[in-house]
């Protein structure tokens, strides 16, 4: 009775998702409400559905947050909140719903441009900065430098502008002891280039930053890990057509400190293939990693890891999209999932995401998402 | 157009392919009816560390579990990231981690078979059942959180 009611309800809202995005409703976005204020320009200029940049928010990202256009004062913060429901909780937790706030900053201090982006702690879990980092955009050279603490630019943004309501498991992957994920923010430099159809990028960093918002709860997980050499990160990519084609190459050394023996050192590299396409309302997205450990457990044990995901994206009208993704790792075991996503625009400032699995195999029973995401204050 | 074509479906296959898979571990299903199953979860924020005869044991329950010979235990990851069930060889926890990347792999079917060990358990998954073939205590912990210590024992009578 139960299970029936709440497929009914879940059909009811997929439906009237899809039924929504279909009819297309045209209404401006907000995520960074400070750049938006400060040129006099609508949320919808940079993003179509929130908080996604559309083409010009990533021109505008990639120019250093900079237009010539004239400036009026702004408040230099902004609160992005979001809500999420959850249809499936694994015992023990029973709580369904986990609310999130993130203060977002952003000055301009002369050729730079600061921005802050400070989490207040979801579902229990502390506060603390996520990103923070200095950007500048060079006009000679069409360079764009940003120095602090940034998500490494990957094909898709794997925390801070997420799609959907689950992460792309290739970016959330780790190996053995190794816990550096592709996902999580880097400390150090990075330069990025677009030139014709090429784009460029190159990072050296830290290898991550251990800040109180990245582990919730402090678990005594009986060992810890630490950049052992600076990480260096590369990002190519070149449109052809209506194809983007993309290689990758992260790589570093991770020290891993366990508890009762010695510490020894994991070289790793995650070497990658992207490939996107857009014609009309659709696009694909497809990316593929092959990861390498040299030391995963102290004894000199190699570990090789791998995965993917390819998402298909229908976009009826500027302010939603339907997209189906299927996700896939092995770090050695292997896991699999799909998903079928739908977010729209609801009022000016609110997006509806909603999520549901889609079974591989037999695993669980699908669960199914919806979350609201809204920040304030909008122009 | 046909390239495009070629590539986009070449694409959908080669994205997502895990060559280096290890075999997914099958739960339950297999088993003949009336074999009792002793289910153990595997958490580590909700099974904190308690004091017994095994020294300090955590991130399993039950923990250490009693079954009879010829009882199933099957280990099911209820938290948000990996671990692994592996088995120690020998009677008393060693101070530092046995484990070697061999303990990510699923293997064995039997307590008494040498180095069994679920490999490693995503989030939500469960082990391949392991029958408790013969009488005795049989160690074993996580190989990501031996030092927690992520470590547990099971008692065949
Ligand atoms: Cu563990």
């Amino acid at each position: 009775m139960s299970s029936n009611r709440s497929r009914a309800v879940e059909a009811v809202l997929v439906a009237t998702l899809a039924c929504a995005a279909f009819s297309m409703v045209r209404t401006p976005a907000s995520a960074v409400p400070i750049f938006a204020e400060r040129y006099g320009l609508s949320c919808t200029t940079c993003h179509s559905v929130l908080p996604e940049l559309n083409a010009f928010g990533r021109a505008f990202r990639e120019h250093g947050y900079r237009l010539s256009l004239p400036k009026r004062a702004t408040i230099p913060i902004a609160l992005r909140y979001q809500e999420m429901y959850q249809s499936n909780v694994a015992p023990p937790d029973t709580r369904r719903t986990t609310g999130g706030g993130i203060v977002l900053g952003a000055a301009e201090l002369g050729h730079v441009e600061a921005f802050v982006h400070e989490n207040l702690g979801a579902g229990g879990g502390p506060a603390g900065l996520f990103l923070g980092y200095l950007s500048t955009y060079d006009e000679r050279s069409g360079m764009l430098y940003r120095a602090g603490l940034f998500e490494l630019p990957l094909q898709q943004s794997p925390q801070q502008r997420l799609i959907a309501a689950t992460p792309f498991s290739i970016y959330a992957m780790t190996a053995g002891h190794d816990d550096l994920a592709l996902q999580q923010p880097r400390l150090g430099v990075e330069a990025e280039r677009r030139s014709g159809p090429w784009y460029l990028a190159a990072a050296v960093d830290h290898g991550e930053f251990h800040g109180a918002a990245y582990g919730g709860a402090p678990l005594p997980l009986g060992y810890t890990t630490r950049p052992g050499a600076p990480e260096l990160a590369l990002f190519v990519r070149r449109d052809i057509g209506v194809l983007t084609l993309g290689v990758e190459h992260v790589g570093g050394v991770r020290t891993i400190a366990p508890q009762g023996a010695a510490d020894f050192s994991d070289t790793y590299r995650r070497d990658g293939v992207t490939l996107s396409a857009a014609r009309g309302k659709w696009e694909l997205w497809g990316e593929q990693i092959f990861g390498h450990d040299s030391d995963v457990d102290g004894h000199g044990s190699p570990l090789g890891s791998s995965g993917g995901y390819a998402m298909m994206l229908y976009r009826p009208g500027p302010h939603g999209y339907l997209s189906l993704r299927y996700d896939a790792i092995a770090n050695p075991t292997q896991q699999r999932s799909a998903a079928l996503t739908g977010a729209l625009m609801l009022t000016p400032h609110l997006r509806l995401l909603v999520e549901r699995d889609v079974p591989i195999g037999a695993t669980a029973p699908p669960a199914w998402r919806a979350l609201v995401t809204t920040a304030i204050p909008w122009p | 157009m046909n390239r495009l074509l070629l590539t986009l479906s070449t694409l959908a296959v080669v994205a997502g392919c895990t060559p280096n898979a290890a075999s997914v571990a099958a739960s339950g299903g297999a088993l003949p009816p009336g074999v009792p199953v002793q289910r153990v979860d595997v958490n580590l924020g909700s099974n904190p560390p308690l004091a017994g005869t095994f020294g300090a044991l955590a991130g399993y329950a039950p923990n250490p579990s009693s079954v009879a010979v010829g009882a199933v235990i099957v280990f099911h990851n209820s938290e948000s990231f990996p671990h692994t069930a592996s088995g120690i060889a020998g009677t008393a926890f060693p101070a530092a981690s046995p484990f070697t990347v061999a303990a990510l792999q699923p293997s064995g079917t039997r307590l008494s078979d040498a180095g069994w060990s679920s490999g490693q358990l995503q989030p939500g998954a469960a082990s391949q059942p392991l029958t408790a073939d013969a009488p005795g205590i049989y160690l074993y912990g996580c190989f990501f959180h031996y030092g927690t210590p992520m470590r547990g024992a099971i008692v065949v009578k």
